[in-house]
């Protein structure tokens, strides 16, 4: 087992074949392959693991994250003191967005009671004034982009909403009653987004109580079509 | 058994040195990528290009704004500056001009409100490019030969946005000769 490491017992010297045999160090080295699978292997391991952190939500674990209720921000996108990993996860989730000092950027993937956004329920969405120049609500899906549907709901501002409390529906079908609505429809994990322009004020405090809207859930598709009994299956 | 311990130490090295790079690698790949993207919608780099209205059919870049008419130039300072002329809205409408580097980073951004009633004139010089700025210009250095203007203007409805796109008409973007 020349290609191994482990070390042969010393046969008896015999110089004829010490001169027929390559130097004993070379014996001992083992075969490259095994270093170059393991260095290879774990070249894909880490930059799989690269792309999977800087995927999800802007915020994530950083020293930028912050939270507003079920809202999360990272408050270091976009500016040159924003570490590795969340420009990674920026240009992945949030590419050209803008620094805390224009912008503040929350977004949340679950509802008041922690569950994650379901495509298939209805959730209504309820939030008061907010002291921004102007803002938004966006529903994206889970490719960050808008959720492909032609409902043209894939966004309420103030400028809809108005200056005083409001409400909304999120959910896959518009509401009966009318009123404002961000559609979910073809959406898998719903992300929603809430953009601040100019949140005045804008300090770390001051983010963090603001009273962004709240997402409650209201029916599901399973809870609201339960089969009726003795029809088709 | 110290011929794998040996291995592992390789693979857990490979692997952290792989996710180093691939995190550095990947604002710049995806920054690269999108500004080939508009350079390409504009017909070239340092075209001014004003994108339609966005739509889940029309979106190009993750998370755009429905609610937000975008212009874009594409910038390559390889040859020289770039001049970038910005017009402002007369109903006072919010709107932002922010330069991003080639590592996603913003290097200026300015709304209208922190600008002239006549809106931004901007001299954009990359790392080694002669600095020569006129009368009432700023001057903006980026860090990269490649960068990306992108103006945002307030366009929650189809009217508001017809108002933009009068008004970004206007607006500028050309190399220094």
């Amino acid at each position: 087992m020349q290609d191994t490491l482990t070390p042969a017992p010393d046969p008896a010297p015999d110089p004829a074949a010490s001169a027929a045999t390559p130097p004993r160090r070379h014996q001992r080295r083992g075969p490259v392959w095994p270093w170059l699978l393991a260095v290879g292997f774990g070249l894909v391991a880490g930059a799989a693991s690269a792309v999977a952190v800087s995927g999800g939500a802007i915020a994530a674990g950083g020293a930028g994250r912050l939270d507003a209720g079920r809202w999360s921000t990272d408050l270091t996108v976009g500016a040159a003191a924003a570490g590795p990993w969340v420009r990674a996860r920026v240009a992945r989730v949030g590419l050209l967005a803008l620094p805390r000092s224009e912008t503040v950027y929350f977004d949340r993937t679950a509802d008041e009671a922690g569950q994650p956004l379901d495509p298939a329920c209805t959730y209504a969405v309820s939030g008061g004034p907010l002291q921004t120049r102007w803002w938004s609500v966006t529903v994206y899906g889970a490719d960050q982009m808008l959720v492909r549907n032609d409902d043209k709901a894939h966004s309420i501002d103030v400028t809809r909403a108005g200056g005083g409390p409001w409400q909304a529906t999120l959910g896959p079908t518009r509401p009966a009653g009318g009123g404002l609505w961000l559609s979910t429809a073809g959406a898998t994990a719903p992300i929603l987004m809430v953009r601040l322009y100019n949140p005045k004020p804008s300090d770390d405090a001051a983010l963090a109580r603001l009273a962004l809207p709240r997402v409650e859930r209201v029916a599901c598709a399973t809870e609201t079509a339960p089969a009726a009994p003795g029809g088709t299956p | 058994m110290r011929h794998w311990i040996l291995l592992a130490c390789a693979a857990l090295a490979a692997a952290g040195v792989g996710h180093l790079v691939a995190i550095g690698l990947v604002p710049r790949v995806i920054m690269g990528v999108a500004m080939e993207r508009v350079a390409e919608q504009a017909g070239g780099w340092n075209k001014l290009f004003h994108a339609p209205l966005v739509t889940a059919s029309s979106q190009q870049i993750v998370r755009s704004s429905p609610d937000l008419a975008y212009s874009t130039c594409a910038l390559d300072l390889t040859d020289g500056p770039v001049r970038f002329a910005f017009n402002r809205d007369a109903a006072g409408s919010y709107a932002s001009v922010a330069i991003y580097g080639a590592n996603t980073d913003a290097v200026f951004v300015r709304n209208d409100r922190e600008m002239g009633a006549d809106g931004l004139r901007l001299l954009i010089v990359g790392p080694r490019s002669p600095v020569a700025a006129r009368p009432g210009e700023i001057t903006v250095s980026v860090p990269s030969s490649k960068a990306l203007v992108l103006v945002r203007r307030l366009a929650p409805d189809p009217d508001a946005f017809g108002r933009a796109d009068a008004v970004r008409r206007d607006d500028s973007c050309m190399q220094v000769k």
